[in-house]
């Protein structure tokens, strides 16, 4: 060992050094070195470096303890001066306290968002043992993975693995017409469920008893919620309510749905209630999300691998000669929100991408937030120079001015972090009415929170704090004093790049922004391949059925002059498509390949101006279309792997319930029937009156108030037992953008207050500036140079600054927003239009901020700036 | 007279004990043993920084040795009214504990 390794690290010396007045009066490094080293001999150098740090971190703290018992005095000082400055500079304190405020009030909104989806289905008792378990279904084309799966799973479980402590099922249906006595309307949350499912999940019972609740069929659990709404205060146990007319008894009332669940609920009636129906006991309909919970200390990762094939016992044959596989496997729930992401999902899942942008979009607000201070801080320094001279002079050691400056620093921080949930207080009905994301501030009212909030803000302060603080602390008093201080340019330097990495930031931003409203806009107007304005859609719930009498309903509403033409479907384009199997008559080896199916009468294709490619639509003549032909569009083609469109006429194709086999007699051009997230998929279009659900009116919207009146009476006398409902077809079928589109509102939102902050620390560098070189622009304007000539002199720099932090941003921004973009499968091109018109607009702000100061120092008579000192 | 906290009591009579030698390391370790639990020195000077300001310690500064990077030992040693405030801490604690009844002495919590 030589001799420089016996010697504790230097930064532990250093910082032990700092410490002047025990190293004065006691000598504290010495002491610690000479005990260092025998430590080192007797129980080697790792034990002697934690105690050395050990010692390090003590003394910090005894030492601050010390400052403020022992040194009472100066304590009180170094607050009256904090205050003194906070007041005398009322606009750099302003702008200090303001943009540390406002970031992080972002900051803290950022925080309640991502904390909610992560803490998506973390209530559950025991939740690190309870699993969905989905499948994995592979044909010979196909591969896919369904959220529900077999009723059969549940009880396979129970019986084959004793690892299972519980499993449920649960299924959801669509939304139900529950009527008690003259109150009716319909409601969404509704599944079927088995008992075990209160096992699985938590599901507190206000009332009723979770054990026996849903043993018997036609009984019902509602939630507190449903309780009011249909019961008012009157106790429903016991009494009976209608579900799409089926009488079901209430056994229990539960606590609502948390928001925090994919799984919510409102009405749970009992599995017990389909006992019986044909899709309880096969292995083949998947139609039920089942939950099961593991006992404790059960290995994992053995028994997913146990149940990945837990049907082919019992199906295993079947399946191999269709030439299928089927593997379960399981998904924490905690995980589902977030990461699963797959078909049929109980409700839409979240991005994890945007709780990754959002948390990088606080940090990166806060950043800029920081940087103003340290930037306004050192700028400010000539200001302090005397103050810290005369200190100096009169014995202060730089541990206490570093030690002054960092409490001056902690003590902005932590009033900005009062001010920043004032602020998020108020801004959060504001982003409600905005973008329509609710935020729960009492999520932060929460001792762990609160505590970390405040640790949070103190390490803020202190990052702010510390550059301004070495920098403050440095200056030699015989400089200052003798005649203030020129700002040298190594601070200089520093304080350009600060700028330049917050408006890079800025500029990111506002790039991402850009593309983001730029696709919104483009998936609105891009053409969808269907006529979606001006359209009704009137949706038939509660077991209505038109199948008997379609074309009379029809015809009831388009007898109005207003309504063009009436066509019923099975659904709308942005709702969803059911998926069946789909072979081809005679080619024994694409048999079975999975497509989108949908359901219409004659008049939906003209309707909805869907222009055929090939064949004929469905015609009202045609008798033997209704149950007897299909359509299919181009991207089906392709799948069967057809030349042209031609080819398809007269091929027979099997599918739908019961195996249907028809001749296809029209091909259509693709259309969105979903979203423009996904690619236009394989769909096959059958005329089908049993599937019909939705009726769609053509209407000329200049006389709305009246057509919807009239729409409304027709509806009255046709059904009076269910509520009329209408949506329009366009708004209906944007919604499914609305959650990428809110948060594009909210980034919107950041992005401005993002740059406001920056702008109100280039307003406090500007003014620094043109403050600090009034003289100059005195003698410069004696000497004959004009307004305009000391404006660019003065403004120059920060261009200068402003492009040099476009060049660093535009690849950032390219990178990042192109991750974004490849979320949907229609995109719009990332324009370098864009880019160059943030830049603009970035540069456009600063010059509007920079400039008031720089005309302002520049008009000022010399006579007055030269005699100004 | 100053009350002396038992942090004050020990090293004093840590100081007294170690007479000649007392500074920094032999008080520590030796104040460490004697309370039989860890001490920083943070809290060991501010400990005697009170102890200074009573007056019951003075300083004297030493030679330096290699192990001390070139920084001098501070020795420490009782002012005979530090003496004195010890030998009344110890007057105080035998006074409590000769009245103390006898019940108490038995009561173990």
């Amino acid at each position: 060992m030589n001799k420089k390794d016996k010697n504790p690290p230097r930064l532990a010396r250093w910082i032990l050094n700092l410490q002047d007045h025990y190293e004065k009066e006691y000598s504290i490094t010495g002491d610690c070195c000479e005990e260092y080293k025998q430590i080192v001999r007797q129980q080697g150098k790792l034990s002697a470096l934690f105690w050395i740090w050990g010692q390090v971190f003590s003394s910090i703290v005894s030492s601050s303890k010390r400052s403020l018992f022992f040194g009472g005095t100066m304590f009180i000082n170094y607050l009256k001066i904090t205050l003194r400055n906070i007041k005398r500079h009322k606009v750099f304190s302003f702008i200090n306290i303001a943009g540390f405020a406002i970031g992080m009030a972002v900051c803290l909104l950022i925080l309640i968002y991502v904390r909610h989806e992560l803490s998506y289905d973390k209530y559950h008792k025991d939740e690190e043992r309870v699993y969905r378990i989905v499948l994995d279904s592979r044909t010979q084309t196909a591969n896919r993975i369904f959220a529900p799966i077999t009723a059969m799973v549940a009880p396979t479980l129970k019986n084959d693995y004793p690892q299972v402590e519980q499993a449920a099922r649960s299924l959801i249906t669509s939304s139900r017409l529950v009527r008690r006595d003259n109150t009716f309307f319909y409601e969404e949350r509704f599944m079927y469920a088995d008992p075990e499912l209160f096992d699985v999940l938590t599901i507190p019972f206000i009332q009723g008893n979770s054990q026996k609740a849903l043993t018997r069929p036609r009984t019902l659990v509602i939630s507190e919620r449903m309780s009011l709404k249909y019961f008012g205060y009157s106790n429903p146990i016991g009494e009976t309510i209608e579900i799409n007319n089926e009488t079901f008894e209430i056994t229990g009332i539960v606590v609502n749905s948390p928001e925090n669940t994919h799984l919510k609920y409102d009405l749970i009636a009992s599995m017990e209630t389909l006992n019986g129906w044909e899709e309880m006991n096969n292995w083949y309909s998947t139609m039920f999300y089942t939950y099961l919970k593991l006992r404790p200390n059960v290995n994992v990762e053995e028994f997913s691998q146990q149940v990945s094939n837990l049907s082919d016992k019992y199906v295993g044959e079947k399946l191999k000669e269709w030439g299928n596989t089927d593997h379960y496997f399981l998904q924490p729930i905690s995980s589902i929100h977030l990461h699963s992401h797959i078909r049929y999902e109980a409700e839409p899942s979240g991005n994890p991408l945007y709780v990754t942008i959002f948390s990088f979009v606080g940090l990166f607000i806060l950043l800029i937030a920081c940087l103003n201070f340290m930037n306004l801080s050192t700028a400010r320094s000539t200001n302090r120079a005397k103050e810290v001279g005369m200190r100096k002079v009169v014995g202060a050691k730089r541990f206490q001015l570093i030690s002054q400056f960092l409490g001056e620093s902690l003590f902005v921080s932590l009033i900005s972090l009062g001010f920043s949930m004032v602020i998020a207080k108020f801004a959060i009905p504001i982003i409600d009415n905005v973008t329509g994301i609710a935020l729960d501030f009492n999520q932060l009212l929460n001792f762990v929170v609160l505590i970390s909030l405040i640790v949070g803000s103190i390490l803020v302060g202190l990052a702010a704090g510390v550059y301004p603080a070495l920098v403050l602390s440095a200056f030699r008093p015989t400089a200052t004093l003798k005649r203030g201080l020129r700002s040298g340019s190594r601070d200089f330097a520093m304080r350009n790049v600060l700028v330049v990495v917050q408006f890079s930031i800025s500029v990111v931003l506002i790039v991402g922004t850009l593309i983001m409203a730029r696709q919104f806009n483009f998936m609105k107007n891009q053409h969808l391949g269907f006529e979606k304005e001006q359209k009704l859609v009137l949706p038939l719930r509660g077991g209505i059925s038109i199948q008997e009498n379609y074309e009379t309903v029809k015809d009831l509403f388009s007898k109005h002059p207003s309504i063009s033409d009436a066509s019923v479907s099975s659904t709308v384009p942005g709702r969803g498509v059911s998926n069946f199997g789909v072979s081809l008559v005679g080619e024994e080896d694409r048999k079975n390949q999975s497509m989108f199916h949908m359901y219409f009468d004659h008049d939906f294709v003209p309707d909805y101006g869907i222009e055929m490619v090939a064949g004929r639509a469905f015609q009202k003549d045609m008798s033997t279309d209704i149950a007897g032909a299909f359509l299919i569009n181009e991207a089906t083609v392709i799948a069967f792997g057809w030349s042209s469109p031609e080819e398809a006429l007269g091929k027979r194709l099997q599918t739908g319930f019961g195996g249907r086999v028809n001749p296809i007699i029209g091909v259509t051009k693709n259309f969105h029937y979903r979203g423009l997230q996904t690619n236009v998929e394989p769909l096959v279009m059958e005329f089908l009156p049993e599937m019909f659900r939705y009726i769609t009116l053509s209407i000329d919207i200049s006389n709305l108030n009246e057509t919807l009146a009239f729409t409304e009476s027709q509806w009255k006398s046709m059904y009076p037992n269910n509520p009329f409902e209408n949506f329009f077809l366009d708004t209906y079928f944007d919604q499914q953008y609305r959650s990428d589109e809110q948060v594009g509102r909210i980034f919107g939102i950041f992005t401005i207050l993002g740059l406001f902050i920056a702008c109100l620390g280039l307003l406090g560098l500007a003014s620094f500036t043109a403050e600090s070189r009034t003289k100059e622009i005195g003698i410069r304007k004696v000497l004959g140079a004009s307004v305009p000539c000391i404006v660019t002199m003065l403004t120059k720099q920060f261009t200068k600054w402003v492009l040099l932090a476009n060049c660093l941003a535009w690849p950032v921004a390219y990178y990042i927003m192109t991750r974004w973009l490849k979320n949907f499968a229609y995109r719009t091109d990332i324009d370098l239009f864009i880019f160059v018109l943030s830049g603009l607009l970035v540069l456009g702000v600063a010059l509007l901020t920079v400039s008031y100061q720089s005309i302002r120092a520049a008009t000022i008579n010399p006579a007055e700036s030269l005699r100004y000192e | 007279m100053k009350e002396l906290t038992v942090l004050e009591q020990i090293i004093l009579s840590v100081i007294l004990d170690l007479k000649e030698g007392a500074y920094g390391v032999s008080v520590r370790q030796r104040v460490k043993k004697v309370m039989g639990k860890n001490i920083n020195y943070g809290t060991l000077y501010n400990a005697l920084e009170q102890l200074l300001k009573k007056g019951y310690v003075r300083k004297t500064q030493g030679d330096s040795t290699p192990d001390r990077i070139g920084r001098s030992r501070i020795y420490y040693n009782l002012t005979p009214a530090g003496e004195n405030a010890l030998w009344e801490a110890y007057k105080l604690h035998t006074t409590i504990w000769k009245t103390i009844p006898d019940f108490i002495k038995n009561f173990k919590p």
